[in-house]
């Protein structure tokens, strides 16, 4: 990003911009708060973003944390400047937020948290739209194939039409799982141009699913919860409030509990029982303690499991483009009818779509975890060369 | 793409293309010569052999070994058999009429076994059924049957054990008793040769024993064409071939070129007045049929089973129907489903594009270790056969007792048919 040394050239290249392009909305932000973060929009849309460059450009285009930054003197346009000067990636507990000041910061850190969780989600729904879009492509294509020769065939004298019924209705079932991908396309793309404050009718496209990572050694619950109590700044501050409300309570008595309770007179809440010396940030801080590790050790759950799903499905894939292989062949010797080669090949493509569905749902628990423990994870991912999915970028083979 | 878009654009990759010998040029010579016994032509069993003997005590004594057998049916195929002697078919075993035959079975299979020879007449007790006349031979068990052969004929011999497997698997031999008497129903020639068929899936290497109908290799002696051996004869020469059959379906054997007789079954010899000239013979499933002619017209001769599905490499059933239709509009986007790969499409004109298929080698791969459904190479062009399929070749120039392949048939001027020109026959009547 460009710094722009004073308001007015700025307002007056704004002016010749909306003049020449009315479709772009107006910007609505002064100069000096997110201005240029708004001007930048319609490049952030153009291009295909990294979750890295969805990260950097969210926490400073989402406006609904404007009130937030306005509240705590910050500028979007200003924090946009210092995000720029960091590399990737963008590690929002180490880069953003820093250590946890105890107390008082707690709502805004969490809301930052918040906030980075929804747009790494954001963009990892519109990245597996993508690639649901380019599989369900792939299978119309192959139904349109399908119904092109039995129309064929029929108009041959070759088949019944009972006989080719079934695979007309294949190929109108596809169109129609091809058109409901595209709309939930259309969807992503709002949703994640919401979230960066891009404008409206922009079609923000992503660079798509990351490849599964080798597995880490941190990732097991066990070894992420232990990480968790020295490292989770929510899981700290619980601790700290219970400790210090522990210093505040007095020891306490309990009187011996007559049951059925309704059958007694109970201690309103007014009345100085027994028990009023404990303190209620002590109540409220264990429980919360208990809540956090909860959360923790489920969202680390999800991870481990995903992750291994995620690995079954791609091996699955890996299994079904074989079959898709092994088909042509069989076709080649006349061992099998193309109708069956184009069976394999949907179920290949399908495949890939549930295999990429995992990858997917992998990378949200991920979101979740990290979010869970405060913006940042125990490790980093072991970087992996390999592509997501070979249907993302349609023509690999011609490219050896 | 269509196909011949593809051998237009491929011209230079088909050139440098090397075809296999055996497609190439013709099927191998006789792997042994025959071997006189009493008097009597032996027998050239296509792609086989006669099985040796000792004599002992006046007795001839053989011996059979039941085991697995790793065999090729074709070039660009091997099968896992179970076999004798090394070979599926096993070796033949001649001797002659009067003979007293001592014969050894070791078995060397993982499941016990027997032999029952079929059509031969001899002691209930040497017949050879599991648990009916003898007990089967366990794994690595030797067994000796002994009987005099009292008629002379085409007969064969088999397993009597867990019959449906072992018989899938390829265990199956021949058994010819040749006549005492010298010079009595003597030929020039003497050919023989089992039908037998498996079901091999593509890809894999073993006989499924579990297929009652829908097998996919039909084989003589265990070997499809172009790699079973042609038959050979001088002009005017009397040659015989004896056919025996342990499929689970008939196979009516045509050949090409002569007027035949069958002069002899399992069952024995058909005296002269019983037998009629046929160019077919069927051959039902456990029979033997016994063809003998005059070998008068120089020439090669096709020698099939007239089963055209027979005579055809493995092909999927039950196949879309694509004859005659317009496949361009699907073809295009079936192509973009498969980038980087070659997709054909093939049948709107028939299937004879499959032998192109076959040559296409590296850019149309088929699965592993598999058969093309149609291929061999003639002097005039692709021959378009796989299967139950050889020749008989001959030759005025052959000399008696040459079994070598004389190679293609060079034709008198005048004698082939050719395409038509200078001719009025557009006003023939229809
Ligand atoms: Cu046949």
């Amino acid at each position: 990003m460009h710094s722009v040394p004073h308001p007015r050239p700025w307002l007056a290249v704004w002016l010749l911009a909306a003049a020449l392009t009315p479709a772009v909305a107006a910007p609505t932000w002064p100069p000096g708060f997110a201005g240029r973060t708004e001007a930048a929009a319609p490049a952030i849309a153009a291009q295909a973003l990294t979750l890295d460059a969805a990260l950097r450009r969210g926490l400073v285009g989402d406006a609904t944390l404007y009130p937030l930054y306005r509240a705590h003197d910050i500028a979007p346009d200003a924090l946009g400047d210092a995000l720029a000067r960091l590399p990737e990636p963008l590690v929002l507990r180490r880069d953003v937020l820093g250590a946890s000041t105890l107390g008082a910061s707690a709502a805004f850190e969490q809301r930052l948290i918040d906030a980075a969780r929804q747009i790494k989600l954001d963009w990892l729904a519109l990245a597996q739209a993508e690639h649901a879009v380019a599989h369900r492509r792939a299978a119309a294509e192959a139904g349109r194939a399908a119904r092109l020769l039995a129309e064929a065939q029929q108009a041959a004298g070759n088949l019944s039409v009972l006989a080719a019924n079934a695979t007309l209705r294949d190929a109108v079932e596809a169109e129609e799982a091809l058109a409901e991908a595209e709309i939930a396309l259309a969807d992503a793309q709002d949703a994640l141009a919401a979230r960066l404050g891009l404008p409206l009718g922009a079609q923000p496209s992503t660079s798509g699913l990351p490849a599964l990572p080798d597995r880490p050694d941190w990732l097991q619950p066990g070894a992420i919860a232990a990480w968790a109590e020295t490292h989770d700044p929510a899981l700290r501050r619980a601790e700290h409030a219970a400790a210090q409300a522990a210093g505040r309570s007095a020891p306490v008595t309990p009187r011996p509990v007559k049951l059925p309770l309704l059958a007694h007179p109970l201690a309103g809440a007014d009345d100085a029982g027994r028990l009023s010396g404990l303190d209620d940030d002590w109540l409220e801080a264990a429980d919360a303690a208990q809540a956090s590790r909860r959360a923790i050790a489920g969202a680390a759950r999800h991870v481990e499991q995903s992750w291994l799903t995620a690995q079954r499905m791609q091996e699955s894939r890996r299994l079904a483009a074989q079959r898709s292989d092994e088909a042509l062949k069989h076709y080649n010797g006349m061992l099998l009818g193309i109708y069956e080669l184009l069976d394999a090949k949907r179920d290949a493509v399908q495949a890939e779509h549930d295999a990429d569905d995992a990858l997917g749902r992998f990378w949200g628990a991920a979101f979740q975890l990290e979010a869970a423990l405060g913006g940042e994870l125990p490790g980093a991912w072991p970087v992996t060369i390999a592509p997501a999915s070979p249907s993302a970028n349609p023509h690999p083979e011609h490219a050896r | 793409m269509n196909r011949r878009h593809f051998l237009a654009g491929s011209a230079g990759a088909l050139a440098g293309l090397t075809l296999p010998a055996a497609l190439a040029t013709t099927a191998p010579a006789a792997a042994t010569l025959p071997r006189a016994l009493a008097g009597q032509t032996g027998v050239t069993t296509l792609n086989g052999r006669s099985l040796g003997y000792r004599m002992r005590d006046g007795v001839k004594e053989f011996h059979l070994i039941a085991e697995p057998v790793r065999q090729e049916v074709a070039p660009g195929m091997v099968a896992q058999f179970w076999g004798y002697n090394g070979g599926s078919p096993g070796p033949t075993i001649e001797a002659v009429e009067g003979d007293r035959v001592r014969i050894f079975v070791t078995n060397r299979l993982p499941e016990h076994t027997t032999i029952h020879w079929h059509g031969l007449l001899l002691p209930a007790g040497m017949d050879g059924v599991g648990g009916l006349t003898q007990p089967q031979i366990k794994p690595g068990e030797t067994y000796v049957y002994e009987f005099t052969l009292t008629r002379a004929g085409t007969f064969m011999y088999h397993p009597h054990a867990d019959e449906m497997v072992q018989m899938a698997q390829g265990m199956m031999g021949m058994f010819i008793v040749h006549p005492r008497q010298k010079g009595l129903r003597a030929v020039d020639r003497d050919y023989l040769l089992m039908l037998a068929s498996y079901k091999i899936d593509p890809g894999t290497l073993r006989p499924d024993a579990s297929e009652m109908l829908d097998f996919n290799l039909w084989t003589f002696n265990s070997r499809t064409f172009p790699a079973i051996q042609n038959m050979v004869a001088r002009t005017g020469e009397r040659v015989r071939i004896r056919v025996a059959n342990l499929t689970m379906t008939n196979h009516p054997i045509h050949l090409h070129g002569v007027h035949f007789k069958v002069t002899g079954t399992d069952g024995g010899w058909i005296p002269a007045a019983a037998q009629w000239p046929e160019v077919t013979a069927d051959v039902a499933v456990g029979q033997i049929r016994v063809i003998e002619f005059i070998a008068d017209a120089p020439g090669d001769w096709a020698f099939h089973c007239h089963k055209s599905h027979h005579t055809m490499g493995p092909m999927g059933h039950g196949l879309p129907n694509l004859l005659g239709v317009d496949q361009r509009a699907a073809t295009q986007r079936i192509e973009r489903l498969f980038p980087g790969q070659h997709y054909m499409a093939m049948g709107s004109e028939g299937m004879a594009e499959m032998q192109d298929m076959a040559a296409m080698g590296d850019m149309m791969p088929l699965p592993a270790n598999t058969l093309p459904m149609m291929t061999g190479e003639g002097p005039f062009g692709p021959i378009e056969m796989g299967g139950m399929f050889t020749l008989l070749k001959v030759r005025d120039d052959l000399a008696p007792g040459d079994y070598r392949d004389p190679g293609w048939y060079r034709h008198p001027p005048g004698t082939v048919a050719h395409p038509a020109t200078g001719n009025d026959f557009e006003t023939l009547p229809r």
